[in-house]
């Protein structure tokens, strides 16, 4: 999808000016401002402990920040959360359905807890399981369903209120390939079908592609903010890769472009590229290589350009523990 | 009306949480079987055990004169020691809430924390007070003739009782940090409080001076003294088999202090999390 | 997996139920058992309690006849222990008794916290307590020449007797129903005090009037003793006597010696 394919509206759904969390010593987030347009679908782009996390609790009233102001819908979170979620619907990265209860049960949990009136919350129950393909499952418990359906059980429940305004994070992780593009499919739609702003928290690249708007963030900073377009055009790098014919051309090519090489794969070379160095380059090595692919740049390489870092992931703590032992099916527990 | 909209919000999501609970403690096969297993083998196998060791009269020589079997005697404090299993085990599942993400679902709901945590007590009181109903079942097998006067006055205690225990629950399960299981919470808890509560032995089963007085040593005396659900047990035993050991007015006194202290403890941990 | 979840909450809930229910009509004890097995129902009773027991073989006794009744229903023959503590005070524990001579008490257990503290009780098929009779009904005793007639009951006599001093009645004590009966027939007493069930004898064969004696003297059930923890045998009696009662049998017995229910 276009950037300029969705109408961009005027008023911010969600803004955020100035906002800083210390856990501790560490920083997790360092005065970060941006703002989420109506009807954007907006992408938190970052590797495990970026703070995109913290973000969003801070968003979702959980978490105070200790300093900046965060409005929903022109409302302070800090000042009144109880309106401010309201209009919110939170998918948080950890499934918080009720394993025991039926998928509808969930659902109608959630109507009453939100104070959905029981016509409209009978309504909405039907229409969001048929969004997500789950009518057929309405009445199984929901430890019966695959992770996948339980994170679009999530995704319908965050709508049955009101919801102005969906927060997801990391919706994706831990399901396979085809579940992840299923779920963003329905995300796009909903965005169409019931005028509705999504920010959607993710470290894998290749899925906000599809976003609108693309925040970069780690260590606690703000890196880039713009479409996904105009980010490659900005931080991202072209990349040719070539396969000299012998030793000796391989040596020459490296000799000719010190700084632009960047890899060598087996006989294959990595050469940092622009429209200019490909027709100088094919103008003098054309005939001693065996092969030459051009590659567009990509988030993949914008990302490492402004991060410079693999990304990390998190040892299990004693909470991580805990849920272990819930797992292995502690006693009296779920 | 704006109030009056946000009271029916607020009940609403009361009405839900509720519900989630019980339908939650019928769904654990586990906590079902513990809640059918205790009064059979607690009434079935020790009350019919001890009984004839118990009455008034062991071949030929009169031992104690009590106006109750010990069948009887043990009823009402097995009615306690469900309630207790349950409301606790109810309690402790506020710490698989907070692990699990689902209280972070509800916090961030239009709910007030006050709301939340009386629907949470609110569940675990009815899970425990039906799980003492199944008690009450064996009535007429421990041969408790009940009047409907009696049912309801026990049933009222029970769910005072209740309410106070899964505000215990509620408080000792926000301020332990991770959980290696209910084994803890029923061996340091529940079980201790049960056996020092008067509750499978008369304190002095002497009705007249005339009889000879049973003396136990001081500390456990004391020990059985202090024990809060000493007085509840005897308020139950009051209301069930018409046999105080304690003033009567005092098991209903302490049950709801009990219940206004720790329901207060609990509301003052939860606002603070 | 069952579709329905609130369905299979239902059955989980009934099977607890039924399980429960069904243990419940266990049999806790082996009392009854061991009276079917010995093939008789031992009863203790007191030598004389007029008219539970009369010590007249033709006519034994309220208490002895509802005892045969019990016995036959269960299938059993009854056998009679006499006692002599009994009657002599309404505290069981000075009895004597003890479970190897017999299994019910009966003739002359009251329903009281002394007793149901020793003994578990049967249902309660009488009245007893201080009765009134006089030729003519009296409004109260003040001033009346009262004859009092005790014989063996275990009727509360101090209480009885400072009662009557308050009421400024002069007190006679009597030893025997002749006694009561000359007394009042010329005129040395107006009125005459004495077991309930005795009382309402005594007012029909000489055609008295009979009334309770005011409430400030405590009235109390009759009952059968049975030991504590005896609850399959306890069980049997109630059932029976709810049998009896409903056929007549209790008031055709209770009529034979001409009790009735007073008021």
């Amino acid at each position: 999808m276009m950037p300029d394919a969705t109408p961009l509206a005027s008023a911010d759904a969600i803004s955020l000016d100035a906002i800083s969390k210390r856990y501790g010593r560490t920083l997790a987030l360092d005065a970060v401002s941006f703002a989420v347009r109506e009807q954007e679908l907006f992408a938190l782009l970052g590797p495990n402990g970026a703070g995109k996390t913290t973000l969003l609790h801070i968003l979702s009233t959980i978490l105070r920040p200790d300093s900046g102001t965060a409005l929903i819908g022109g409302m302070d979170v800090a000042k009144n959360p109880r309106a401010a979620r309201q209009r919110l619907g939170i998918v948080f990265q950890e499934p918080s359905l009720d394993d025991r209860l039926t998928v509808r049960e969930n659902l109608e949990l959630h109507g009453l807890v939100f104070g959905v009136p029981r016509k409209i919350r009978r309504a909405r129950i039907e229409e969001m399981l048929a969004l997500v393909e789950l009518s057929d499952w309405a009445a199984k418990p929901v430890r019966a369903l695959s992770s996948g359906m339980k994170r679009r059980l999530e995704i319908a429940r965050a709508l049955i209120h009101d919801s102005k305004i969906l927060l997801l994070d990391e919706p994706t992780v831990g399901l396979d390939a085809q579940t992840r593009e299923r779920i963003w499919a329905y995300l796009r739609r909903l965005r169409t079908e019931r005028d509705i702003t999504v920010l959607v928290t993710t470290h894998y690249i290749e899925e906000v592609e599809n976003c609108d708007r693309v925040c970069i963030i780690d260590g606690g900073k703000v890196l880039a903010l713009d479409t996904p377009e105009a980010l490659k055009q900005a931080h991202g790098q072209s990349l040719v890769r070539v396969t000299p014919l012998t030793e000796a051309d391989s040596a020459a090519i490296s000799a000719q472009y010190p700084d632009r090489l960047t890899g060598r794969q087996g006989t294959e070379l990595t050469l940092a590229s622009d429209d200019a160095f490909i027709a100088a380059f094919l103008a003098e090595f054309g005939t001693r290589i065996s092969a030459l692919k051009v590659e567009v740049p990509s988030l993949e390489t914008v990302f490492l350009s402004l991060t410079g870092r693999e990304l990390r992931d998190r040892a299990a703590g004693a909470r991580e523990q805990t849920f272990a032992f819930g797992k292995r099916g502690g006693e009296h527990t779920r | 009306m704006e109030w009056h909209r946000a009271l029916m919000v607020q009940l609403g999501g009361l009405y839900g949480l509720w519900l989630r609970e019980v339908k939650r403690a019928f769904r654990d096969r586990g906590q079902l079987i513990g809640g059918v297993s205790r009064p059979i083998l607690w009434v079935l196998i020790l009350g019919i055990g001890l009984n004839p060791y118990f009455r008034g009269e062991v071949y030929g020589a009169v031992t104690f004169v009590v106006p109750f079997t010990y069948l009887q005697f043990i009823f009402p404090a097995v009615i306690a020691l469900n309630i207790m299993f349950t409301s606790v085990q109810s309690a402790v599942s506020v710490i698989w809430d907070r692990e699990f993400g689902f209280l972070r679902e509800v916090l961030v709901s239009p709910l007030s924390r006050t709301t939340i945590l009386l629907a949470k007590v609110l569940g675990g009181t009815t899970v425990a007070v039906l799980h003492g109903c199944l008690v009450l079942i064996l009535a007429r097998f421990a041969d408790i003739p009940l009047t409907p006067v009696d049912v309801l006055r026990a049933l009222g205690l029970m769910a005072l009782l209740a309410f106070a225990l899964t505000s215990l629950g509620v408080v000792i399960a926000n301020r332990i940090g991770s959980f290696q299981g209910f084994g803890v919470f029923s061996n340091a808890v529940i079980l201790p409080l049960y056996f020092t509560s008067s509750s499978i032995f008369p304190l002095d089963p002497a009705l007249s001076r005339a009889q000879t007085r049973v003396v136990y040593p001081d500390w456990l005396v004391t020990i059985i003294e202090w024990n809060p659900l000493t007085y509840a047990v005897d308020a139950l035993r009051g209301a069930l088999i018409n046999y105080n050991q304690f003033d009567p007015w005092m098991g209903i006194t302490v049950i709801v202090t009990a219940c206004v202290v720790l329901f207060s403890i609990a509301l003052y941990d939860f606002h603070r999390m | 997996m069952a579709e329905n979840g609130g369905m299979r909450d239902l059955i989980s809930f009934g099977a607890v139920l039924a399980l429960l229910v069904g243990i419940s009509l266990l049999p806790p004890d082996t009392s009854l058992r061991e009276i079917e097995r010995a093939g008789a129902l031992r009863a203790c009773v007191p030598p004389l309690y007029p008219p539970l027991v009369t010590g007249d073989p033709d006519r034994p006794g309220v208490d002895i006849e509802l005892l045969q009744v019990l016995a036959q229903r269960i299938g059993v023959s009854l056998v009679i222990n006499e006692n002599g503590a009994m009657g002599r005070d309404f505290n069981p524990r000075n009895w004597g008794l003890n479970r190897a001579q017999c299994q019910v008490i009966a003739g002359g257990v009251v329903n009281s916290a002394q007793t149901r503290s020793f003994l578990e009780t049967g249902p309660a098929y009488a009245q007893t307590g201080w009765a009134v009779v006089s030729p003519t009904s009296v409004e109260s005793l003040e001033g009346k020449q009262v004859g009092v007639l005790t014989l063996i009951s275990g009727l509360d006599r101090i209480g009885l007797a400072s009662f009557l001093r308050n009421q400024g009645a002069t007190a006679r004590i009597l030893t025997s129903p002749e006694a009561l009966a000359d007394g009042l027939a010329d005129g040395t007493l107006d009125a005459g005090v004495t077991e309930a069930m005795l009382a309402s004898r005594l007012a029909e064969e000489h055609d008295w009037t009979v009334a309770w004696a005011p409430p400030e003297l405590a009235r109390y059930n009759m009952v059968f003793g049975l030991w504590k923890g005896d609850i399959t045998l306890k069980r049997v009696i109630d059932q029976t006597f709810a049998e009896l009662a409903a056929d007549g049998t209790i008031a055709a017995i209770m009529a034979r010696y001409g009790v009735r229910p007073i008021d």
